[in-house]
């Protein structure tokens, strides 16, 4: 799982860019698969249940 | 110009989203716009500022861009809002506007450039009255941020958002249309 590096103030503000930006060739599947949206849901929901509010 | 019918559906709308690093969003973006076929476009972002900055950004990898937000005095946003809808333009980057929805039948791409907090904002962007059965795509550019809102508004809207496939089937948002029809917009 990838963490965030910029804070919500300055995402707020800007729009960092990669040096590839130029570069139509995302990938995608790779990226997908930082993201496991399973387990991730399974612990919000276990956050939920214990009182926790994240938004 | 805008909706007038308080029943916005997702129906007809295909929903994906890709994980994307902060950092990555344009690079991400610029390969949407070679990867899809784009009748007209709508990109939102949360913040007026990140509206200009992105369109500059996309006028810069050679797309045409419009960008209308909040803080634009009323008259010149509905002239761009006007030319966009009559089709001068492909892709338009905006803030929160339309807040009974999009109601361009052109528009067969949604992108949400930045993730919305809340479902109801969520629902305005993508859905559609459902007088016109619009078919279209949704795509979400998610960070690991956006997890708990990527959460709630799939919980709330009782909606499922997938992940980005590797081809996106052009039956779900590409109208048939003629050869001249694809000719009428700028890239």
């Amino acid at each position: 799982i990838v963490e965030q590096t910029s804070s919500p103030e300055k995402r707020s503000t800007q729009i960092d860019v990669s040096d590839n930006q130029d570069d139509k060739h995302f990938d995608f599947e790779t990226n997908l698969a930082l993201f496991d949206k399973q387990a991730i849901y399974a612990e919000i929901e276990s956050a939920i249940g214990n009182g926790e509010n994240h938004l | 110009e805008i909706n007038l019918m308080n029943e916005l559906t997702l129906k007809g709308i295909t929903q994906y989203y890709a994980f994307v690093q902060e950092k990555q969003k344009v690079h991400c973006l610029n390969t949407l716009f070679s990867k899809l076929q784009i009748n007209q476009s709508i990109i939102f972002c949360n913040s007026t500022q990140r509206v200009e900055l992105l369109a500059k950004k996309i006028t810069e990898l050679g797309y045409s861009c419009y960008y209308i937000h909040s803080k634009m005095r009323q008259e010149h946003r509905n002239r761009v809002f006007h030319d966009f809808r009559n089709g001068l333009c492909r892709n338009l980057v905006c803030s929160d506007l339309f807040t009974r929805g999009i109601d361009i039948q052109a528009v067969n791409v949604v992108i949400n450039f930045d993730f919305p907090k809340l479902s109801e904002t969520y629902l305005h962007r993508i859905g559609r009255s459902g007088r016109f059965g619009h078919y279209g795509i949704a795509i979400s550019l998610i960070t690991y941020d956006d997890r708990y809102a990527v959460h709630q508004i799939e919980r709330e809207l009782g909606t499922e958002i997938q992940p980005i496939p590797r081809q996106i089937d052009p039956s779900l948002y590409v109208a048939k249309q003629t050869a001249d029809d694809d000719n009428q917009y700028p890239r």
